[in-house]
């Protein structure tokens, strides 16, 4: 199968926002992204795509951001991990987990620069992986349709799950900025299976 | 153009942006692709240079169908025990091709041998290891549920450091490098300061013994503080009493005739727990043993003995005294033991044992004399394949020292001591001393009064008992102060009397200025802490463990990651280094080499398995446990000193005692020189010379040489000014507000199920299932009394020990109130049970139960959810389909007991009622004897 240059153009489009989704729920923002958001291009880009950006004047925000990402999906109780498992077997390392491990294994995904001890069915590594498979999709002029079957199976398996943490996510998030980033993503992943 | 379309073009446009910006702060996601096309272009050979996927597998896997309906596995992944798999039961394929890894349990402090098996790197099974020689492959329910432990979704994954008050709850994730940072600057602070003894490390159940002590001793601090006193302080003193070189009795149940018990629920909950339980009933069923206990409540193992008695509580050592009386008056002693081998003659036995007869232990138990006489004469006529046992049941008592030391003369006797099927002991009461750590920093020389109290003087001159239960209030009164706190497994506020006192210091930062807490879960001492470490589990980490083996003999089993540790949990042996480097000052030698490597010195003298030629750590690994060839330690003071042993000693003409370099190493018997017991008379010490001086502040060196065990020691001189009497014969007493219970007065008792441990099972949700609350225990005749019925509730008031306003004046607070006359230590509602089962001046309570923090299944409720935010909305959280379907037990009554229902809830943490009440001659936790008065709640 070939692609046209407007579905690799979709491929990058679609493999920038996934790659900035991950980075927003692997960590906590801290000075230097935030930095990145509010500047041009980034900052018109995100605010159209329903992004809140916090106020500007520095350090309390990014404790405020800390604090709401950690009650939120960290702990230590009554939070809401972002990992498939939890949500789906009622426990850490499922099934899923060994699901997640064969496709990053077919797509080749390095797992190297991901933070330590992250769980491969982890929403952050799933957007990731996502992001770096529809690279290697943009990249390429020529054979990508095995490529694209494993994508869209490995949407289906491990991207339709989070619908229900991202309704309780918004439901409980303190900052707006938090708030906006679990709409964005529920948005997103909405408007990818509609596509 | 639709809204959705708008955001999708939205959505596209930042994507764009976010590709073609080069965000420097996307590093850290793993398949960033800026970074691999700098390294495609500089041709470095990376994973990712490949042509972008693996076809081959994709072409082996793909055809292949995928299976559970809405979220399907990738073929040839394992399904985890669990909801989805319980109709597939049992799934014969599960087990197939797992890796089998080795390990020991540690939900309790038993320490069975377990084996994971491991597939796809997850741990889907544990099952008992057949080669642990103590355990014999056996688990219990707790040991199973060491899954829910490993993968429970609500684990400790993160250094965490507080942000708002202390106690307030308020997080934020810090790298271990910050976490690290922090502390060792304060621990540097704190010994530089001068004061190295305020940094306390306080420990709940642990089982990395070496690498705490290397921690402390090479920092320079001694306030090492434990739970021993919650447990097991008066029985250890009571057998080193009458040994000193064993503080831990083995009974040697398995080859027993008569197996007598005071209050050990050994079928639930006993420090021996499967390997004890499982021998019991093998003596019981292969040897014909009979098994009567004597237990205020009937327990599991009271109710599946032969005979159950329900004595007054702690009486156990009245009921004991009565029937040694009792074998001496019919001579069934064993006259020969006690003359030859005891230091006193059975003259003058009779003699000191003339008033407790079987007519005066019924007026104080209400067992019937004849009773007494009975199991007495029969114990004696099995008699030496008869044992006593006991536990907690008859030490955790202000008179519980002395409980213990009557029940243990039992043996004595009827001459059971160190006999097959008797009244055993191991000098080996861990590891084999074969096996040796790498060198260990010497021992810090600080001394603090929270370590070491003065009021207590067994609490540590054998061995390092202390006496937990009063550190809080000691940091209360001003009589010490902590700069930093670090614990470690400890679960206080729950598990140690005086609910409220704990958390009251816990949240002051003047009394504890610094807390870090290590613990796998957010538990209530978390709650408190400054900074909070995650700690790995213990399938997830590295030890060398045993317990005292009750086959008489030392070994040595492994603990071993079966996987990795999960997020950014660790252990104590990773990150312990990094402190000391941080702290520096000489510590960071004291740390050499990696931990795998550690463990490998640590092993290396394991002996090679002539069939597999594998030895040391490699050994282990393959078989989790190694047993050498020692015979078992039977009569150890019959066993003969060589001519080697004899050249240069000298025997004492009057004694016969034999010493070499004026240290006793023998006694000569019958003429012959023999090893004898490890005391300064090297006799089985029923009058205890050195606790009747000890307990004055008197010097006994020369006892303590004479004896050769070097761990004894006498008391300090900050000692001075507490003196106190201790009987140096075994002899009882009650205490003074058991001996004037009002009629409208219950003594309260607690106790343990088979499925929990104290503080930290009731967050799995296997074991919480089948026991998760614990209304009160009540007599059907009691009930009656006080009007009550079956799902009643009652409000308990719980009262200070008269005997310890007395004895104990140290321990008082005057800011308490009082209710006729006596002090109240605190009050609670709870609904009641009758049942026969239990003793009618007694009200018993499981602990275990009552979490208000320690996760949602602890806390029994189905949502994760603390707030209000999703009340009514369950459906919007994360579910587990186990608690789905199997956590009927949700309480949703708001706490109005008029709309409870039975069998809900997570219990109540019945701690709360205890008071702070060390034994004074021990310091051990009296858990049964506090008066409590109850009234309805209508
Ligand atoms: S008795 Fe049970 S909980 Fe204790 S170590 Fe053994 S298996 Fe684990």
């Amino acid at each position: 199968m070939q692609a046209s240059t407007q579905s690799q153009e979709d491929a990058v489009a679609r493999s920038g926002m996934y790659r900035l989704l991950a980075r927003l729920w692997l960590r906590e923002a801290d000075t230097e992204l935030l930095g990145e958001l509010r500047a041009p291009p980034l900052c018109d880009c995100f605010l159209q795509a329903g992004g809140v950006l916090p106020t500007k004047d520095g350090a309390p925000d990014i404790q405020q951001l800390a604090v709401d990402y950690c009650q939120l999906f960290v702990g230590p109780m009554g939070h809401l991990p972002p990992v498939q498992s939890v949500w789906q077997a009622g426990q850490f390392q499922s099934s899923l987990t060994s699901s997640m491990q064969h496709f990053i294994d077919i797509l080749r995904y390095p797992t190297d620069e991901l933070p330590g001890g992250m769980m491969l069915d982890h929403l952050g590594v799933q957007l990731d992986v996502m992001a770096y498979a529809l690279d290697q999709i943009a990249r390429r002029a020529t054979e990508i349709g095995e490529l694209l079957a494993v994508v869209n199976l490995f949407s289906s398996r491990h991207l339709i799950w989070p619908s229900k943490l991202l309704a309780a996510a918004e439901d409980r998030a303190e900052t707006p900025f938090y708030c906006s980033i679990v709409t964005m993503t529920r948005d997103f992943l909405n408007s990818e299976t509609a596509a | 153009m639709t809204n959705k379309q708008t955001s999708r073009r939205a959505f596209l446009k930042l994507g764009l942006a976010a590709s073609g910006a080069s965000i420097a702060s996307l590093s850290g996601c793993g398949g960033q692709s800026q970074k691999q096309s700098t390294d495609s272009q500089q041709g470095q050979s990376s994973k990712s240079d490949s042509p972008g996927m693996d076809l081959e597998m994709w072409n082996r896997i793909k055809g292949e169908p995928y299976q559970l309906g809405s979220f399907g596995t990738m073929p040839g992944v394992c399904q985890l025990p669990g909801p989805q798999k319980k109709q597939n039961w049992p799934d014969r394929e599960k087990y197939k091709d797992t890796q089998q890894i080795p390990g020991m349990c540690q939900l309790c402090s038993t320490v069975c041998g377990i084996i994971g098996h491991v597939k796809d790197g997850r741990v889907i099974k544990l099952e008992g290891n057949p080669n642990d020689p103590n355990s014999r492959g056996h688990l219990c329910a707790r040991g199973h549920a060491g899954l829910n432990h490993l993968y429970h979704p609500e684990r400790l994954l993160y250094p965490l450091k507080r942000v708002g008050k202390r106690g307030e709850g308020k997080w934020k994730r810090i790298s271990w490098d910050e976490a690290l940072d922090e502390i060792a600057a304060k621990l540097k602070a704190v010994r530089e300061s001068g004061s190295p003894e305020e940094f306390a490390f306080h420990q709940g159940r642990q089982r990395s013994k070496d690498a705490l002590k290397r921690f402390l001793d090479s920092y320079g601090t001694k306030t090492q503080l434990s739970h021993r006193s919650l447990c097991s302080g008066n029985r250890r003193a009571a057998n080193l009493t009458y040994l000193w070189e064993s503080d831990w009795d083995l009974n040697d149940v398995e080859n027993s005739k008569y197996i007598l018990n005071f209050g050990s629920n050994a079928f639930e909950a006993h420090q021996g727990h499967v390997p004890f339980a499982t021998r019991i009933q093998n003596g019981r069923f292969k040897n014909g043993a009979k098994l009567v206990t004597f237990d205020v409540r009937l327990s599991n193992t009271a109710g599946a003995s032969d005979e159950w008695f329900a004595p007054f509580p702690g009486t156990d050592g009245a009921v004991a005294l009565a029937m040694c009386h009792a074998i001496l008056a019919e001579n069934l002693h064993d006259e020969a033991f006690i003359n030859n081998w005891t230091n006193v003659t059975v003259d003058e036995l009779r003699e000191h044992l003339k008033s407790y007869t079987p007519e005066w232990a019924e007026t104080v138990s209400g067992v019937p004399q004849a009773e007494i006489r009975r199991i007495a004469v029969e114990f004696a006529k099995a008699a030496p394949a008869a044992t006593t046992m006991c536990n907690r049941g008859s030490s955790a008592h202000i008179n519980g020292y002395y409980n213990d030391r009557a029940i243990q003369l039992l043996n004595a006797v009827v001459g059971s001591v160190g006999k097959k099927g008797g009244w055993c002991w191991s000098p080996w009461g861990g590891l084999d001393p074969i096996v040796q750590t790498p060198p260990m920093p010497p021992g810090a020389k600080t001394w603090s009064v929270l370590e070491d109290p003065p009021e207590y003087p067994l609490a540590n001159v054998w061995r390092r008992m202390r006496v937990g239960e009063i550190i809080y209030l000691y940091l209360l009164q001003g009589r010490a102060k902590l700069q930093a706190y670090m614990t470690y497994n400890l679960d206080s506020p729950l598990t140690w009397p005086e609910e409220s006192l704990t958390q009251q210091v816990l949240t002051d930062e003047k009394l504890i200025e610094f807390h870090v807490c290590i613990n796998c879960f957010y538990n209530e001492t978390a709650h408190y802490a400054d900074i909070v470490l995650p700690w790995a589990t213990y399938l997830e980490r590295w030890d060398l463990d045993a317990r005292g083996s009750y086959n008489l003999q030392p070994y040595v089993g492994l603990r071993t990651p079966m996987v990795e540790p999960l997020g950014e949990s660790k252990d104590v042996r990773e990150f312990f280094p990094e402190l000391a480097r941080r702290i520096g000052g000489g510590m960071e030698d004291w740390y050499q080499e990696p931990v795998e490597e550690y463990m490998e010195k640590w092993a290396s003298n394991v002996p090679e398995n002539p069939q597999t030629g594998k030895k040391g750590l490699d050994r282990l690994m393959e078989e989790g446990a190694w047993e050498g060839e020692r015979a078992p330690f039977y009569e150890p003071y019959n066993m003969p000193l060589s001519e080697a042993d004899m050249t240069g000693a000298e025997i004492d003409s009057s004694t016969g005692i034999i010493k070499s370099y004026d240290v006793g190493i023998g006694i000569m018997q019958d003429g012959k020189p023999v090893r004898g017991f490890a005391t300064p008379s090297r006799k089985f010490e029923i009058r205890s010379l050195f606790v009747e001086r000890i307990g004055k502040n008197e010097d006994c060196s020369e006892l303590i040489a004479h004896s050769g065990v070097t761990k004894t020691k006498n008391r300090p001189a900050s000692h001075q000014g507490n003196e106190l009497d201790i009987d140096p014969m075994p002899s009882w007493f009650q205490p003074k507000e058991h001996q004037q219970l009002a009629d409208d007065e219950l003594i309260m008792t607690s106790f343990k199920w088979n499925v929990h441990n104290h503080g930290r099972t009731m967050n799995l949700k296997w074991l919480a299932e089948i026991v998760h609350s614990n209304p009160a225990w009540l007599n059907p005749k009691t009930a009656k009394a006080h009007g009550l019925q079956d799902g009643d509730w009652i409000e308990i008031t719980s009262f200070y020990s008269a005997e310890l306003e007395q004895q104990s004046p140290h321990l008082q607070r005057a800011d308490l109130p009082q209710e006729g006359g006596k002090r109240v230590v605190a009050s609670m509602r709870v609904p009641i049970v009758t049942m026969e089962g239990i003793h009618p001046s007694v009200i018993a309570m499981s602990n275990s139960c009552g979490h208000w923090q320690y996760t949602s299944v602890a806390q029994a409720r189905k949502s994760p959810v603390e707030s209000g935010h999703l009340a009514g909305t369950d459906g919007e959280t994360y579910r587990d389909a186990d608690w789905e379907r199997n956590m009927w037990w949700e309480d949703h009554s708001g706490g109005d007991p008029a709309s409870w229902k039975p069998n809900t809830g997570n219990g109540w943490n019945q701690n709360k009622l205890m008071p702070i009440a060390p034994d004074p001659v021990t310091g051990q936790q009296a858990f049964h004897d506090t008066v409590v008065k109850i009234s309805k709640v209508s």
